[in-house]
């Protein structure tokens, strides 16, 4: 019997050791998260109320045994070269390597708010939140799963692909992209005020749009369309935008 | 300003920057409701007693002396909730639908689990004291200390009620499975 | 320890609140003992389905109700000299029921006046109305500086809704279109304030705009609004823009396209 109990406590102290290879911090008290990045991030949403930030087998060089890693956009509080820190209900996050790095991947609960900034090169990735989630990128693609908005987001040059899970009627959600595409699939049921417009792109779906047959405003502008429709009778307001992308709507 | 804590946004509320009370107000409100919302099963009088509770913590702002905001706030809270209580019982209904709503039809078409209903079903079959407990405890996360604080008693005392309380519900969980 | 002794002590056990010693004379207890060991696992059970339960959230009204009862209460202490007798402010919870009545009203007002013209009646549904208004200006201005960008895109749709914003929503609407850390909001605005541009205060502010703007998505949305009102005042930054070696090609198309029906 005894045997057994060590060989408990083992197990649990291995995992203990185990663990050490992530960081986690608790976000009791804290509301949002602001995630900044050089390098391309991938969020997912865990069912802890905590900050888990993935190791990755971060390997540092044998010469720098007995040093730290030190780092121009801040201190490295986690170990990770990351810096986390509290501030009121928020938590910034800001990932202080650069973007030639591998991507920072972090869990968070799935209610809490998000907001990536700029996030320059790399793609985001972010999955399985019913929060509300901001974020900005220059040349990165998008991509977001499972997710319910309301979901504000800007890229300059990358492609913005999103899930809807089901869509919160919360408050709008408002994608732009200048010169990528967007790809957007809705449940079928979903109410929406939809807005989509491209200046130089195309606009695809298979949903049944019913379109005002006859606009009596005459200034008809060069290059410039948009379709304005409700879905469903109508609901939360989404806005698609892409300057010379095309837009994709898709039923799923 | 939303880098100041909780305590230092509502002291500045108390002295006349309202505004202030917005940040507390993002902070709390959904935590607030979520309490009642476990106590009452009714969305509606959660949402209206959310709302009191904020109204009253600015008309009684400067009631608010130092000490931590959260106690202060959940103090506020589960004093309207039993003035609210208490006024239903005037009006004779039977307490147990006014009290706990259990079989209520979740009408927003989101499928809940079968272990959460059944956990919510367990909760209310604990007496209204046990409940808030094991609500503010497990569901909330807040400590024994600050309950103590919250409910005029001792950390040591909540604790011990914290334990039997857990385990009742216990009890009633597995015996409704 | 009897196994009443321990089971009083599992909940601090799975809550890690036991030092090394009592952890461990549990741990060795569970090993053994087959009823302490289901106890264990009924509590985790129960503790999981806690952690599993996730946080409802509130209908939307509730953050609107709360703003507009800041406002009614920052208006209290501003002119709190008078207030006492003439405000009640527990009113200012009853939005709903206002809004409620209101609506109420006009259906009433409805078949009521099909039977009788009853003038002051519909006196009193304007000053309603009214009221109303004023009640919507003030939440989409609470609304307009909220840190959310989708909290603030829902106020510059409720913005656009006004048949005439008074000066404060115009000049919020302009301050975002200007200043807003998204360009989605700075869309939003300018594309709301395309709807005013009969007002003079509206077309200086879209000329300004697209003097200042860096975004090209912004650019192409100003360039185009400014083209269908015919506001002939912001051909120099048009062409500006055409000289610019900076401005992305898709620009400049919008600017060759749109320039002709100015000049």
């Amino acid at each position: 019997m005894k045997n057994i109990a060590i060989a408990i406590v083992l197990f649990i102290t291995i995992g203990h050791i185990h663990a050490q290879g992530n960081y986690t911090q608790s976000l009791q008290g804290v509301k949002n998260v602001v995630i900044g990045s050089e390098s391309g991030v991938k969020i997912k949403a865990h069912d802890k109320n905590e900050l888990l930030i993935i190791g990755n087998g971060r390997k540092m060089p044998e010469k720098a045994r007995g040093l730290k890693a030190v780092y121009a956009g801040g201190s490295d509080n986690t170990g990770f070269g990351v810096y986390a820190q509290k501030e009121g209900g928020t938590l910034i996050v800001r990932n202080l390597k650069n973007m030639h790095s591998k991507i920072l991947e972090v869990f968070l609960p799935k209610n809490i708010n998000v907001k990536v900034e700029r996030s320059n090169l790399g793609d985001l990735v972010v999955h399985g939140f019913s929060s509300e989630i901001e974020a900005t990128t220059n040349v990165g693609d998008m991509t977001f799963r499972d997710v319910t908005g309301p979901i504000v987001a800007k890229t300059a040059t990358g492609e913005i692909n999103i899930i809807f899970d089901k869509v919160s009627q919360i408050s709008p959600i408002s994608l732009i992209s200048a010169t990528g595409t967007i790809d957007v699939s809705l449940p079928s049921g979903t109410p929406a005020n939809l807005e989509m417009k491209t200046t130089m792109g195309e606009i695809f779906t298979d949903f049944e749009l019913k379109l005002p047959v006859n606009n009596n405003n005459m200034k008809v502008v060069g290059g410039r369309r948009t379709i304005k429709t409700q879905l469903n009778n109508g609901g939360v307001e989404i806005s698609l935008r892409s300057s010379t992308g095309n837009i994709y709507l898709r039923k799923q | 300003m939303k880098n100041l804590t909780d305590e230092e946004l509502m002291i500045l509320v108390s002295n006349g920057n309202l505004d202030m009370m917005s940040i507390l107000f993002d902070r709390y409100h959904i935590r607030i409701f979520n309490f009642l919302l476990k106590m009452t099963r009714d969305r509606d009088v959660s949402q209206d007693i959310t709302q009191e509770v904020f109204y009253k913590a600015i008309k009684y702002r400067t009631s608010y002396k130092k000490g931590k905001f959260s106690s202060w706030i959940y103090t506020i809270a589960r004093n309207i909730f039993s003035d609210h209580y208490q006024s239903q019982k005037n009006k004779e209904q039977p307490l147990d639908e006014i009290e706990y709503k259990i079989e209520r039809e979740e009408t927003n078409g989101i499928e809940k689990s079968e272990i959460k209903e059944q956990l919510n079903r367990a909760l209310g079959q604990l007496n209204q004291s046990d409940r808030e407990l094991v609500i503010m405890n497990r569901y909330q996360g807040i400590k024994y200390q600050e309950i103590a604080e919250i409910t005029g008693s001792t950390a040591g005392a909540v604790k011990t009620k914290v334990h039997r309380a857990i385990h009742k519900l216990k009890d009633h969980y597995l015996q409704n499975t | 320890m009897n196994c009443n002794q321990i089971e009083e002590q599992l909940i601090d056990y799975l809550d890690n609140n036991l030092d090394q010693k009592e952890y461990h004379i549990i741990a060795a207890h569970l090993t053994t003992c087959d009823n302490c060991q289901e106890s264990l696992h009924k509590l985790q059970l129960v503790f999981d389905g806690i952690d599993n339960d996730s946080e409802e959230l509130p209908d939307a009204s509730i953050q609107l109700n709360f703003e507009e009862m800041l406002q009614k209460e920052k208006e209290v202490l501003s002119d709190s000299k008078i207030v006492s007798l003439r405000k009640n402010p527990k009113n200012s919870w009853k939005t709903a029921l206002q809004i409620a009545a209101t609506v109420a009203l006009i259906v009433s007002a409805y078949f009521y006046g099909k039977r009788e013209n009853n003038e002051s009646f519909s006196q009193e549904m304007a000053i309603l109305e009214k009221e109303k208004v004023q009640l919507k200006q003030e939440v989409t201005i609470s609304l307009i500086e909220n840190k959310s960008a989708s909290k603030r895109l829902k106020a510059v749709n409720y913005a656009e809704e006004f048949e005439k914003p008074g000066n404060e929503i115009l000049k919020a609407l302009i301050n975002k279109m200007f200043y807003d850390d998204h360009i989605n909001v700075r869309l939003a605005a300018a594309e709301a304030l395309n709807k005013f541009s009969d007002l003079e205060m509206v077309r200086k502010a879209l000329i300004d705009a697209l003097e200042m703007e860096q975004d090209p998505g912004m650019q192409i949305e100003l360039i185009q609004i400014l083209v269908s009102i015919q506001e002939k005042r912001a051909v120099p930054s048009m062409e500006k823009l055409l000289l610019n070696e900076e401005t992305p090609s898709y620009v400049k198309d919008q600017v060759t396209i749109g320039l002709p029906s100015l000049i």
